[in-house]
């Protein structure tokens, strides 16, 4: 109990009392918004239920198909239809953008289809909207409702969906009646980490000129020097947090159905002809639009821009780093989670407090920088007293920290979720037996917790080779990773020349989505 | 045996003593400018002085960090693309002065601090972008942008990125706080769309057909014509050196301030003179497409085409100190929400 409320402390507590430390010398004044502020309120509303309802049916029909029914290509979208999680949202902006717009190659070849020359002959839907956001953040976040739900209907809910098929439930009524019920705790959880991403989104949806609080945010803060509105609009941020996160509370009691131990491999449905095809289409696209299309997309812009791409020993190092960075933090997290959800387990009335680790995933990284810099110098200053030279401020350390605080929500969400599974009861026959709690963790918790603790360690990994805006800031001198590479050339105008770390961040995070497929 | 292990104290004794030379040989940058732009130059100052320069580049909030980081800083100099984010980190109190007599020498007065906290190593006009085939005016104010008969023909990048609060903030300190309100709801009513993307998507848009004008930096020209794919946008615009009625074309700056906790003051100090002087103002110039701070040296002929812009008699002090004024009429006018809403 200790070392939970210790570990909370320090990747919870601490961060937390250095964001209110922001708030000192400035009154928190939450009096009226400015109509713009009330806009963005409104915009990012618009934007979270937009992208929750693309991500949510697109995670939540998908896993369907692929776990009840047989189609052609299934197995090749069963795995497919996880890779779109392998790009950054802001990358995934500049493609669509440089895909979608007047001069890509989707508008050129429509107008040499039709004729047209200028844009006044023919219309074309605008990718730089809210509409264009849901469409590009819905299309990418979609593999975290996907996964969660997959693993209901494929594996932890599929003696209940059998037995609704042998009482004669099929189609419609079997997904209505039985599937979508069981599966709700994993789509709100889904739901959950794809407002959480968007909400501290700032790079796509500034490229795509949507309104945020992270952007924001950083006008108040470094625009302006006005703290207190920085801070009087994270306070906002953190209440449309904090009511996600109520609405997820009544998820805790709903225990998910525990995998019969040896069941056989699920039989599928075969669909005929039609409504195969069917199927394919709608699991396919998808997989095209959120993947494929794209990365050929990205593979023909590094082939234009071959000479300006930098195949060097930076590129390597950066690809290095990238790795090392991300494999650090995915540990950290998993071991801390991993002690915090054991803990709340034996110490149920902790679980509220355990909730709050999910917070840090949803501050933008810029805040949570922010939020983070006063506790790392507090903490180099107490070991410099103490005669030590281990410094955080500008060392990996340093960042490695900022991640595990950003990312420990996905490792208790995803250990709770696991360990949830595993009726309390054998905890008590445990006791019963006079096992320790230590015993009880070790022998009991551990192995029902992994399969969580694998999918949470792959997600900080995709996550932490993602990041950017703690990497970016707190970095040491000299270090690269593949995406503050690219970042830099974006920033310049000119992502395509930096195709190839754009690659490369696919296939280091693509590489970790498919282990997630293949062992969920 | 014997003589493995004597080249391998050798080549111990040689990595300590490379080290010990690379300590007292290095300066620390953090930059705000994109490494792509400033690297080529910084190597060529490496291959001339044996100074090794250690660098981090993000887009904001590193004169935040550097204050964080208190006495541990490593950063020796702080390279910024507007003015705004020096006068900020002299408020912030991370600074002391950068006054040596080869600087006062090479930068003119109105091109750094009157107290020395900063210093000016390149300069940029924000000009308007034009479409050829559309727009007939040989020369435009920044008012015309709020003209009514450009209604839903005008693009720019967001109101709240500091290209463009630096642009309204010399408008503030032209107009007064009232009219500089009316001219930028002028400017909203004009848009074609929501603000979005960057200088180069300006001309993008006018090339497309999205918009007829809009404003942008005067070297991201000179960058797009040297890319393949984004010549096309380059080719279907005209620059047009905007000034304010009764006064000149809004010049901004990348500059430089010396920290205060900096550890290799000296290099940091040989770096800033290296920065202005002819060998290096020539770099910035034809690899940038900026404006040389120094007297004497050419500017690129094709920005130079682009027409001298007049000196404004706004200081970049007063466009500084008008920075949190511009921000707040962004978010007052609703700038970036776009044209209607």
């Amino acid at each position: 109990m200790a070392m939970v409320i210790g570990l909370l402390v320090v990747f919870v507590g601490l961060p937390g009392l250095g964001f209110s430390s922001l708030m000192t010398g400035a009154a928190l004044q939450m009096a009226g918004l400015s109509p713009t502020q009330w806009h963005t309120v409104k915009e990012m509303t618009w934007l979270l239920l937009g992208v929750g309802l693309v991500a949510g049916s697109i995670g939540l029909v998908s896993a369907w198909l692929v776990s009840i029914y047989e189609f052609p290509l299934r197995r090749w979208l069963e795995i497919g239809l996880v890779l779109p999680l392998a790009f950054p949202t802001y990358l995934a902006a500049f493609v669509a953008v440089d895909l979608l717009d007047f001069f890509g190659p989707v508008q050129s070849a429509y107008r040499a289809l039709i004729g047209a020359r200028t844009m006044a002959d023919y219309r074309f839907p605008d990718i730089r909207t809210l509409g264009g956001a849901i469409f590009v953040l819905g299309l990418v976040l979609s593999p975290y409702v996907y996964l969660g739900c997959r693993i209901v209907f494929s594996r932890s809910g599929r003696s209940i969906i059998d037995a609704a098929r042998l009482l004669g439930a099929h189609g419609p009524r079997l997904f209505f009646r039985v599937g979508l019920p069981i599966a709700v705790p994993a789509l709100v959880t889904g739901l959950v980490l794809v407002s959480l991403e968007t909400l501290n989104d700032i790079g796509a949806t500034e490229f795509l000129g949507v309104s945020s609080f992270s952007v924001a945010i950083r006008d108040y803060w470094l625009n302006r020097s006005d703290l207190p509105g920085a801070v009087r609009l994270a306070a906002l941020l953190l209440v449309m947090v904090g009511f996600l996160l109520f609405l997820t509370r009544n998820q805790d009691g709903r225990r998910q159905p525990a995998a019969p131990r040896g069941a056989a491999r699920p039989s599928r449905i075969p669909l005929r002809k039609h409504s195969g095809l069917l199927a394919s289409l709608a699991t396919g696209l998808p997989v095209l639009l959120g993947f494929l299309l794209p990365t050929g997309f990205l593979i023909w812009r590094t082939i234009q821009y071959a000479a300006q791409q930098r195949f060097d020993a930076g590129l390597l190092q950066a690809g290095l780093s990238s790795l090392i960075l991300g494999v650090a933090v995915a540990l950290a997290v998993v071991v801390a989670g991993a002690l915090v959800t054991i803990g709340i387990r034996i110490v149920p009335k902790l679980r509220s407090a355990g909730r709050l680790a999910t917070l840090g995933y949803a501050v933008p990284g810029t805040v949570l920088v922010l939020s983070i810099f006063p506790v790392i110098r507090w903490a180099d200053d107490v070991a410099g007293a103490a005669g030590l030279s281990l410094a955080l401020s500008s060392t990996l350390a340093g960042i490695a920290f900022a991640l595990v605080v950003r990312f420990l929500g996905i490792g208790v969400t995803q250990s709770m979720l696991a360990l949830d599974r595993l009726p309390r009861s054998i905890d008590w026959v445990a006791r019963i037996h006079g096992m320790s709690d230590f015993r009880l963790a070790w022998r009991v918790h551990v192995p029902a917790m992994a399969p969580g603790l694998l999918m949470a360690a792959m997600l900080v990994f995709i996550d932490t080779v993602k990041e950017l805006p703690a990497t970016l800031l707190m970095r040491p001198l000299n270090f690269e990773t593949l995406a503050t590479r690219a970042y830099a050339q974006a920033s310049a105008g000119v992502f395509e020349h930096a195709a190839l770390e754009s690659l490369a961040i696919l296939a280091l995070s693509g590489f970790a989505a498919l282990v997630l497929i293949r062992k969920s | 045996m014997m003589s493995s292990l004597r080249l391998g104290l050798l080549a111990g004794a040689a990595l300590l003593a490379s080290g010990l030379a690379a300590a007292a040989q290095e300066v620390n940058l953090y930059t705000h400018r994109e490494p792509g732009l400033i690297k080529p130059i910084l190597d060529k100052f490496t291959s001339e002085t044996g100074v090794k320069v250690n660098l981090v580049f993000a887009g904001s909030g590193l004169a935040e960090r550097i204050q964080s980081e208190g006495e541990r800083s490593p950063a020796d100099l702080l390279l910024s693309v507007d003015v705004s984010t020096l006068t900020q980190a002299v408020a912030l109190g991370i600074t002391q002065p950068i006054v040596t007599p080869a600087l006062e020498k090479a930068v003119p007065k109105t091109l750094r601090a009157a107290d020395g906290s900063w210093v000016a190593v390149s300069a940029r006009a924000r000009v308007i972008y034009a479409s050829k085939d559309r727009v007939k005016d040989a020369a435009l104010t920044y008012e015309d942008l709020a003209n009514p008969r450009f209604r839903g023909k005008v693009c720019t990048r967001a109101g709240t990125h500091a290209y463009n609060t630096g642009m309204i903030a010399a408008a503030i300190s032209h107009m007064g706080p009232e009219k500089a309100e009316a001219w930028l709801k002028g400017i909203r009513a004009n848009l074609a769309k929501k603000p979005s993307g960057g200088d180069r998507d300006v001309a993008k848009d006018i090339a497309a057909g999205l918009c007829d004008i809009g404003v942008g930096n005067m070297y991201y020209v000179g960058l797009m014509s040297k890319d393949a794919n984004q010549k096309a946008w380059v080719d279907a615009i005209r620059v047009i050196m905007p000034t304010f009625q009764n006064g000149g074309t809004h010049m901004n700056m990348s500059g430089l301030v010396l920290t205060r906790h900096a550890k290799n003051r000296a290099e940091a100090i040989r770096l800033a003179e290296w920065l202005v002087s002819p060998a290096a103002q020539e770099l910035y110039a034809a690899k940038n497409f900026e404006y040389p701070v120094v007297e004497g040296v050419a500017v690129e002929p094709s920005i130079a085409g682009f027409g001298k812009p007049r000196v404004d008699s706004v200081s970049l002090d007063d466009v500084a100190r008008n920075r949190k004024a511009a921000s707040e009429l962004v978010e007052k006018v609703g700038y970036d929400l776009g044209p209607q809403s």
